[in-house]
């Protein structure tokens, strides 16, 4: 075995170079121009004014930027071990061959994943329309009172985390269930022949073994909770309540109602870094457990 | 083998970077020289129609007008040809073409005076002073005004339209004896009645947000009179004032006595959806603009005799009656790809013939006086006239500065959420507008 960096080959740069050359202008070029706009006070049509750190000062004194951050920290403490919880439930559901309608589950599951955050967005309003939705009528037919529950500001946060959750259960469940049937089965009954109990058998064989899985759904499920945007803007009718915004909502705000470019840009840069140091972090562990294996 | 793949890479490579360049330099071309004259060594050719692009917002029935009105003009110009591009995301998609430099579009309707204005300042928009000296004494001053900066007029009116009143349901009043309110008590009162019938008295479209700065409007207006509507939207009043606060209460009132269903409810309903409803008798009465109109009449229902309108009920007898008013305006941007085809069709938008077309579809105000009488529908001239008969103010949440518009919706649909906390909405707004009045 070679060392290390023996694939940095010229070869390897000249093939290398078209994939380098997209990902230069349609990702780095965006980031690194947002970055220096972020120095900037612009509305987008008179000059920029370089005004320093001003927009970073100005974003963490600024109310809606604290309920944003509110928002993100909500759903992502909530959304993220549910997703993973549901997920790794769900897959040792479907991957045990005896359960009766295996099939028919997983392509419930797995439907969220297939449609669109748009469409999912649309189907959530419409089984929560508070004249013509399914929920309502059942809830009225329960003997409750109808409620518009996306609208409503105390329950409508709630509503981002469940689309959330079923748009996201089939990605975690089948990363999971990937991770599963990679499992050597002797593994499995090596273990039972120790005598370990079902939840030992989860706890001390099942979960080590689908670490690498675990790895890849936080870190995916952590970047879309982070960056949510087109679910909130569909739930609420394309017109987001503020009570409700979120980072990526936010940098939409300024820059498109507020026309305060350079603020979006900082906004931004603060919501790159933050899905920057999160995806390293784990991407690091993954690698690290990889060296393990 | 490898070397053919290295040679694809290279080939690649190049080609990308060789688009990147070409993409560049023919950016700056279309910018610099959107026209340029045939050289004499070219053969004469037929001369193609210019395309004039035109982004705008309407759709369903009004856009089925527009389109109409637009084939009139393409029949009778085989030189230029409208195309009108609907756009969902208007604002957004407007504001990022001119902030690239290089729109796609040669016209944009907007309905967004004080953002029109604010484009012209920044050298945008093209100066169409001299589509409203054509027009001079012809257009309504009351929306002309609003897109003057210095004497130059950045956007022509081309609609108007109005939030003239209360629609009502005729039949639903008749048939449980009712009279049309004139008074806040008598609109009390009425709902006490429409609701122990079990009929929802009023809808708010408050899914939709926008529809309840309207609401909040009117009550203003019934409650300080022009002067007070104006000074709130140029923020030379608090939104904690204790007349606009009184405006607050009484909503918060009427919310809590039920006049608009129940809040946990309402807050879902979309406003096209209340028009239906409306004409079905399932909701009484619909405080909206002059464009349902055309809706139900689409529907199937005839003014006058299915619905009619009855403007807000007084609050303070002593402020005099007002409406809230505004319209669609053409602009021109500086970059416009076809600047010379945009003005002459942006000239007809302006005139009375095209507006004349409009407003034989019904739901359609025309800013050109010149339009006559016999071209409206009853209903529609019964707007003109109830605008004539008040003083016009222009719509509050259109005027604010930038981003204040959501702020102002969101704290109205808190108060449809929770009408018990109108005194703090009132108090979060006022703080609000502190910082967007001086940014």
């Amino acid at each position: 075995m070679g060392g290390r960096k023996d694939y940095l080959t010229k070869d390897f740069f000249i093939l290398m170079t078209p994939a380098f050359i997209l990902l230069f202008i349609f990702i780095v070029y965006p980031i690194l121009n947002t970055f220096y706009l972020s120095f900037f006070k612009w509305d987008g049509f008179t000059p920029p004014q370089f005004v320093g750190l001003q927009n970073y000062e100005k974003m963490f004194g600024y109310e809606l930027f604290r309920t944003s951050i509110k928002n993100n920290v909500f759903l992502f403490i909530t959304f993220l071990p549910l997703v993973t919880l549901l997920g790794l439930a769900f897959s040792i559901l479907l991957h045990n061959k005896e359960v009766v309608g295996r099939n028919v589950l997983r392509g419930i599951v797995m439907l969220g994943m297939v449609m669109p955050l748009t469409v999912v967005g649309i189907v959530w309003m419409l089984l929560l329309d508070p004249r013509s939705g399914i929920v309502n009528k059942i809830i009225e037919l329960l003997g409750g009172s109808p409620r518009a529950w996306i609208q409503d500001p105390s329950t409508a946060i709630y509503f981002v985390l469940l689309g959330s959750l079923w748009a996201w259960l089939g990605f975690s469940t089948t990363v999971f269930l990937a991770g599963l049937e990679g499992i050597d089965k002797e593994i499995l009954e090596a273990a039972i022949i120790d005598g370990a109990n079902p939840w030992q058998k989860f706890r001390y064989v099942l979960l080590p073994l689908l670490k690498p899985a675990l790895i890849v759904v936080v870190t995916m499920s952590s970047i879309y909770i982070l960056k949510v945007f087109d679910l909130i803007f569909v739930l609420s009718a394309e017109s987001p309540p503020l009570y409700l915004s979120v980072l990526a909502y936010l940098v939409y705000y300024e820059a498109f109602f507020r026309y305060r470019w350079g603020f979006a840009a900082a906004v931004a840069t603060f919501l790159t870094i933050a899905v920057f140091v999160f995806s390293i972090g784990m991407l690091k562990r993954m690698i690290q457990e990889r060296r393990v294996e | 083998m490898k070397r053919g793949v290295k040679k694809v890479a290279l080939l690649l490579s190049l080609f990308l970077l060789g688009a990147i360049v070409a993409g560049c330099i023919s950016q700056k071309e279309t910018t610099t020289s959107p026209t340029t004259a045939p050289t004499t060594t070219e053969k004469p050719t037929e001369a193609k129609p210019v395309e004039v692009i035109v982004y705008g917002q309407w759709g369903g029935s009004e856009g089925e007008a527009f389109m109409k009105a637009i084939e009139e003009f393409n029949k009778a110009h085989k030189d230029i040809q409208i195309k009108y591009v609907q756009q969902s995301k208007l604002r957004d998609a407007v504001l990022s073409e001119l902030a690239a430099g290089s729109p796609n579009f040669d016209i944009a309707i907007l309905p967004w005076p004080a953002l029109i204005k604010e484009l012209g300042q920044k050298g945008q928009l093209e100066d169409l002073t001299p589509i409203a000296n054509k027009y001079s004494g012809q257009i309504m001053k009351d929306l002309l005004e609003p897109v003057n900066s210095n004497g130059v007029y950045y956007g022509i009116p081309i609609k108007a339209w109005a939030k003239p009143g209360i629609w009502y349901n005729v039949h639903v009043f008749k048939d449980n004896n009712l009279e049309p309110p004139k008074t806040l008590d008598d609109l009390k009162q009425v709902c006490d009645v429409l609701k122990s019938k079990g009929i929802q008295p009023m809808a708010s479209g408050a899914a939709d947000k926008w529809p309840l700065s309207d609401i909040f409007e009117a009550v203003l207006l019934r409650v300080g009179g022009p002067e007070l509507h104006q000074k709130l939207m140029r923020h030379e009043v608090k939104w904690t004032d204790p007349q606009v606060i009184e405006a607050f209460k009484i909503i918060s009132d009427l919310l809590k006595q039920g006049c608009y269903g129940d809040p946990k409810v309402a807050i879902g309903e979309k406003w096209e959806a209340q028009v239906a409803r409306l004409g079905k008798g399932e909701v009484a009465m619909y405080f909206m603009g002059n464009w349902i109109n055309l809706m139900l009449q689409s529907e199937g229902y005839n003014p006058g005799v299915d619905y009619d309108l009855i403007p807000f009920p007084t609050i303070n007898p002593n402020v005099k009656p007002a409406i809230v008013a505004g319209g669609d305006w053409v602009i021109v941007p500086k970059n416009a790809p076809h600047k010379e085809a945009a003005l002459k069709v942006a000239e007809w938008f302006a005139g009375p013939e095209y507006q004349e077309i409009m407003v034989r579809q019904k739901g359609y105000l025309a800013p050109n006086l010149a339009v006559p009488k016999e071209a409206y529908d009853p209903a529609d001239y019964r707007v003109v006239e109830i605008m004539k008969n008040s003083v016009v103010v222009p719509d509050l949440d259109d005027n604010v500065p930038s981003g204040f518009q959501p702020v102002i919706w969101d704290a109205l649909f808190r108060l449809w959420a929770n009408p018990d906390d109108y005194q703090k909405i009132a108090e979060d707004l006022e703080k609000q507008a502190k910082d967007y009045y001086s940014s």
